[in-house]
């Protein structure tokens, strides 16, 4: 990629000379050079190198090497710090020479270097090796194996998941019975009684409402509540609206006994109907309607 | 469809479709009700034990004796007690015995077997082509149905408050004033 360099990152515009201890480059020696510490002087630090672009494995590892670095020179510092308190006849506010800060700075230099040339032999080689790898196991003669490795994998994971499914279930059961027995535990021993009794016995009400009623006027809070309510008008509206739900009552309960009626008659021609439809298929002499009610004029008979 | 006004057939028999109506409706209810009975058990036992309530699963048992209890007894509770199932309070309906008073609870008893073992046989047909309005379970529990609507509202009303005595006493009185108006025995003009 042209402006980047072998690990993908864009290259800095101008490269920082790498110098030697003690050689002077010919170069304007403040060119590109980091700011350095009276104890450095003597090493030529490349410019900050600006970050990977994210996600990719340089910028993974960039990262986790930055952050071990940074916690280990805050706990070194920690550390260091604790042990010079401690030591006997160590003077309070004593750094470490700049000698031992300038080799532990070589030292990481060296060691960004490494990581770097690291990063990019990997890269390199797995932009070789996934190509390859991909078509060795895709190839027809291995298709097989490839099968029964992609399927074992499948059961592996799919038992992993029933494990999760599991260690889930076990320990919301494991939190639902801690709870179960955690509370009854914590209510039996919480006598609130003793507590109740202490406050109320601090607070002695009658005094209390005695003197907020002493410190309050009510009588011009009442006026001028009543004072704004119309009492009328209230009166007036509930009685209006309980004669309006009579009045629908009244009309819904009319209106379901017509219906209902209605229903009864049309059922009643119904039945009507239908006696004639029979009598005139079986040939039968329609007879009146059946006398109400009298048991000894009801001869018992075929239907 | 013309015929007899709904006035005019009070106190008679009701006829097929009337009574089909009927028991469409109470079929309805008793299919209704039985969900709802097991869910009203399933939020009492629920409230009882501090638990979600939920639909219980009965044993098969257990299921067909409650379905059955509950399909007995809505039907023959209010036979023998006041006439009148919920469909056939709707429909204007009662059922009475031949000599106009409440059943009593073997006939509603033998009245609901019979009705439930003629139902998809020969039950409905026997009391479509009955000339008297009167089914098997009818004629075999001696009952019989007959249009009634609410007591203030209609002319007959059928006296189901004197006890089950002296029935052959009004039949007797009422035979012997057969021109007088529908004044039937055990029945009250109101």
């Amino acid at each position: 990629v042209p402006g980047a360099d072998r690990l993908g990152r864009p290259r800095p515009p101008e490269p920082a000379p790498r110098a030697s201890m003690g050689a002077v480059p010919d170069q304007d020696p403040d060119a590109g050079r980091a700011p350095t510490s009276p104890s450095t002087a003597l090493v030529a630090v490349p410019a900050p190198v600006p970050p990977a672009p994210a996600g990719t494995l340089a910028a993974t590892v960039e990262y986790a090497s930055r952050t071990v670095l940074g916690a280990a020179l805050l706990l070194g510092g920690a550390v260091g710090a604790v042990v010079r308190q401690a030591a006997p006849g160590a003077p309070p506010g004593a750094e470490a020479t700049d000698a031992l800060v300038a080799t532990r700075q070589v030292a990481l230099g060296v060691a960004a270097g490494a990581r770097d040339t690291a990063v990019a032999a990997t890269t390199r080689g797995l932009d070789v090796a996934v190509p390859v790898t991909r078509f060795v196991v895709t190839s027809p003669p291995l298709r097989p194996l490839t099968r029964v490795v992609v399927r074992r994998l499948g059961h592996l994971a799919e038992r992993g998941r029933a494990e999760e499914d599991q260690a889930r279930q076990v320990a919301a059961r494991t939190g639902e019975q801690t709870v179960g027995m955690a509370v009854p535990v914590v209510l039996d021993n919480l006598d609130l009684e003793p507590v109740v009794d202490r406050v109320l016995s601090e607070i002695d009400l009658p005094a209390l409402v005695e003197r907020v009623m002493g410190e309050m006027d009510l009588e011009p809070i009442v006026d001028k509540v009543i004072g704004q309510l119309d009492l009328g008008g209230i009166v007036e509206d509930v009685m209006g609206d309980i004669r309006m739900s009579s009045v629908v009552l009244d009309a819904t309960g009319g209106l379901t006994t017509d219906i209902v009626d209605e229903v009864r008659d049309r059922s009643v021609a119904a039945d009507s109907l239908l006696e004639r439809v029979v009598a005139k298929v079986v040939r039968r002499k329609l007879a009146p309607l059946p006398p109400v009610g009298l048991p000894a004029a009801e001869p018992e008979g075929r239907p | 469809v013309s015929g007899p006004g709904l006035e005019e057939v009070q106190g008679h028999r009701a006829g097929f479709v009337t009574r089909g109506v009927a028991f469409a409706i109470d079929f309805f209810c008793v299919l209704v009700a039985y969900p709802l009975t097991l869910w009203a058990i399933g939020l009492v036992m629920g409230i009882m034990e501090f638990t979600r309530p939920e639909y219980p699963e009965l044993d098969a048992w257990l299921d067909v004796t409650i379905h059955s209890m509950i399909l007995f007894w809505y039907f023959v509770g209010p036979w023998s007690l006041n006439g009148r199932t919920l469909g056939q309070g709707l429909m204007g309906l009662r059922v009475v015995g031949r000599a106009r008073r409440r059943v009593y609870v073997w006939q509603a008893a033998v009245r609901w077997l019979v009705l439930f073992a003629t139902l998809f046989v020969v039950g409905p047909v026997w009391l479509a082509f009955s000339g008297k309005r009167l089914a098997i379970h009818d004629r075999l529990s001696r009952t019989q149905v007959i249009y009634e609507r609410a007591p203030r509202r209609t002319a007959v009303s059928v006296d189901l408050h004197s006890s089950h005595e002296h029935v052959g006493d009004h039949a007797a009185a009422g035979a012997a004033g057969a021109a007088a108006p529908p004044v039937v025995p055990g029945a009250t003009l109101v």
